[in-house]
This record gives C-alpha cells, sequence and structure tokens, in this order.
C-alpha cells in the first residue's frame, strides 16, 4: 500500500513537471495559470496606438536615454571615487587605463547632454502643441518637476570629476543660491557641507547623484507616464 | 468645445486608432533605439569626453577663458557675468521657471486667440535667445571686459 502511494505521488510529481516544461518554459506555466500574464501581455501588445510624428518622439527619447543613463552610469561606480584627491586620478584612470573605459564615460556625457537636449524639445513641442492644458495640466507640473530634477542631475554630475571648470561653475551656482533670503546660507551649507567646496561637497553631490535623484527621477516619471497612459495622446489642432 | 464653455468641463482631445503596438511600434521603437545606441557610439568615438586640468580650490578665480562651463550653464554664467549680480540673474531665472510651470493656469482657454499668438511668439523669441546665448558665446565673450 505504501508503495503504492509513493508510485502515485512520483506520477503525480513527473505529470507536474512534464506540465511545467509542457506549458512552454518552467517557470512561465505555472505563473501564468495564476496571474494570467498572457492575456495581460496581449492585451498590452494588441493595444492600438496612434502614429506619432518624430516631434512627438522627445519624450520617449529622453526616458531611452535615462535608461542608457543607469546603464553607464553604474558602471562608471564601479570605478569612482568621490573623495578631493582621488576623485581625478580615478576617472583618469577610467579614461586612460581601464577596458573601454573612455567608452563608457564618454557615452554617459553625451548621453547626458543629449537627454537635457531632448528634453528642451519634448518641453517645446508640449508647449507648442498647446498639450500643456486641462486635463493635462497635472503632467505639464510633473514634467517640470523632472525637468528641474535632470537639471539636478547636471548640476551635480558635472562637479564628479572634480576639473576646474566644474570647481569654479559650482562655485558661483552655489554663491547664488546663497543670496537666496532667509533660507540662503542655510542652504548653503547644507549643499556644500561647510564654508567652501570640498571633499565634502563632491560626497554630498556623488549621493545625491547616483541614490537620491534617481530614485526620485523613476517615482515621477512612472506618474508621469501613467497619467500619459490615462488621458492618451493629444490629438493636433 | 461648447461643453467645456457651459459646464466647464475638460475636454479629453484624445489621438483615436492607429496600429496595434506588436508589430508595428515596436519595430520602430527598436529602429529609433538602435539609431540612438550608433549616434552614441559614434559621438563617444569622435568626440570623447574631455578630461580637463584638475581643480585648484587654493587658487583665485581663474580669468573666463579658463572656467567657461557646459552649455546648460552658459546662460546663468553669462547674466552673472555681465551684470555682476547673483541676487538679479537668480530671480530671472527662478522667475522664469515659474512662469514655465505656470503656462497651463495662465492660458486656461482651449479657442485660438490673437493674444495667444503674441503669446507664443514672445515665447519662442525667449527660446532663440536661449539658444543663441548658449551655442555663441564664444565670439560674444570677446566683447567682454
Amino acid at each position: 500500500m505504501a508503495g503504492n502511494s509513493t508510485d502515485k505521488e512520483l506520477r503525480g510529481i513527473l505529470h507536474g513537471f512534464l506540465e511545467w516544461i509542457g506549458l512552454l518554459g518552467l517557470i512561465y506555466g505555472p505563473l501564468d495559470r495564476r496571474l494570467s500574464v498572457k492575456e495581460a501581455l496581449e492585451k498590452a501588445l494588441k493595444r492600438p496606438i496612434p502614429h506619432i510624428s518624430w516631434w512627438g518622439c522627445f519624450g520617449g527619447i529622453a526616458f531611452f536615454l535615462f535608461l542608457v543613463q543607469i546603464g553607464t552610469g553604474v558602471i562608471l561606480m564601479f570605478f569612482y571615487v568621490p573623495t578631493d584627491p582621488e576623485a581625478y586620478h580615478s576617472i583618469h584612470y577610467l579614461s586612460g587605463t581601464a577596458p573601454f573605459g573612455w567608452l563608457i564615460r564618454s557615452t554617459h556625457h553625451w548621453s547626458g547632454n543629449g537627454m537635457v537636449f531632448a528634453l528642451f524639445v519634448h518641453v517645446i513641442r508640449v508647449f507648442v502643441t498647446g498639450a500643456y492644458q486641462r486635463p493635462r495640466d497635472l503632467n505639464w507640473i510633473v514634467g517640470m518637476v523632472l525637468f528641474l530634477l535632470t537639471i539636478s542631475f547636471t548640476l551635480t554630475g558635472y562637479l564628479l570629476p572634480w576639473s576646474q571648470t566644474a570647481y569654479w561653475t559650482t562655485v558661483l551656482w552655489t554663491d547664488m543660491i546663497g543670496q537666496v533670503p532667509l533660507v540662503g546660507p542655510w542652504l548653503l551649507a547644507l549643499i556644500r557641507g561647510g564654508e567652501t567646496i570640498s571633499g565634502v561637497t563632491l560626497t554630498r553631490f556623488y549621493a545625491l547623484h547616483v541614490a537620491v535623484l534617481p530614485v526620485l527621477t523613476i517615482v515621477f516619471m512612472a506618474f508621469h507616464f501613467t497619467i500619459v497612459r490615462k488621458l492618451g495622446i493629444l490629438e493636433p489642432l | 468645445m461648447r461643453l467645456w464653455k457651459r459646464h466647464r468641463v475638460p475636454v479629453i482631445r484624445e489621438k483615436k486608432g492607429g496600429h496595434p503596438f506588436y508589430p508595428h511600434h515596436l519595430i520602430r521603437n527598436t529602429m529609433a533605439v538602435l539609431g540612438a545606441i550608433a549616434v552614441l557610439a559614434a559621438l563617444a568615438g569622435l568626440f570623447p569626453a574631455p578630461i580637463e586640468q584638475r581643480a585648484d580650490t587654493l587658487s583665485p578665480l581663474p580669468p573666463d577663458t579658463a572656467a567657461v562651463p557646459m552649455w546648460l550653464m552658459r546662460p546663468v554664467w553669462l547674466m552673472n557675468r555681465v551684470l555682476n549680480a547673483p541676487t538679479i540673474t537668480l530671480l530671472v531665472f527662478g522667475g522664469a521657471f515659474v512662469f514655465v510651470l505656470l503656462i497651463p493656469f495662465l492660458d486656461r482657454d482651449s479657442e485660438d486667440s490673437p493674444l495667444r499668438h503674441l503669446f507664443v511668439a514672445i515665447i519662442f523669441l525667449l527660446w532663440m535667445f536661449f539658444i543663441f546665448i548658449t551655442t555663441w558665446l564664444l565670439p560674444v565673450q570677446v566683447f567682454l571686459p
């Protein structure tokens, strides 16, 4: 009796195993039965999407370049040292000695510039087509927050190679923030982490650039895209 | 439009129809992504990111030719250079951002009007000014004290 039940169990296991393989993939089959992935995927893939001219693609291009920034940025993080004497040397090492380091760094550089440029074009396109009007006004605000976040990425990332130009540019714009009435001096100390721009500032900018800003950007992007999906793309005038 | 005017209900003007995402748009998107990667690789190969001089934190402010920032920061840099008043520069650029942020609330009328054309023309000229400053800065710089 005992052997029979073990036999049945084994057969059951075998049957389940075959079913797993039979239903395309080891994981997909059982997952699909529970979550109906296939149905959702089909619905998403078959969803009709209106034809959009190349002018309407710059938001998407900016998003793609953001993904490139994440990919190249993570590789750069393996080599970069965010402290005062080492930052410049690590960039030197990365660009000269590390295999394909120059390619990764240059791609990060151009993709960042391209992202800001694509965002400018995107904002102009939305403005010219009047796509900012109700009910899309909230998305314009969210988009502006994303724009501000992108500028913050540029400002913080610009200092990281610790070059002469970047240093003095940072002195200039942080000085400007110090001029804000009431909260200026406090903000200045918060950003610089002291009286002047030093290794402390560099570490702060690094933390903002690789941890705080990406998370905020992803959250706001999700919000931005959800609204686009809900309201659809504006019919041209 | 009439509905919006009578009931103040926003009209959702949405572009309808079109082809399904798969395979039409997927092919287009893949083409665009591959094109973008090719452009990025070409730019990175032909014009690699520069390695500049190391920051000298102890030296006094360097001459302008030694510290012209990247294109994005040039308008702010130039304005501050000409006016030498960080507060005014901050106010102008902060004000411009707040203005752009409030555009949906300043322009709520969904009908075309001459005023709107003027509005768009002014914004467009401002944009042109911005692009002019950022791309033609180096010749302008010659005339600076």
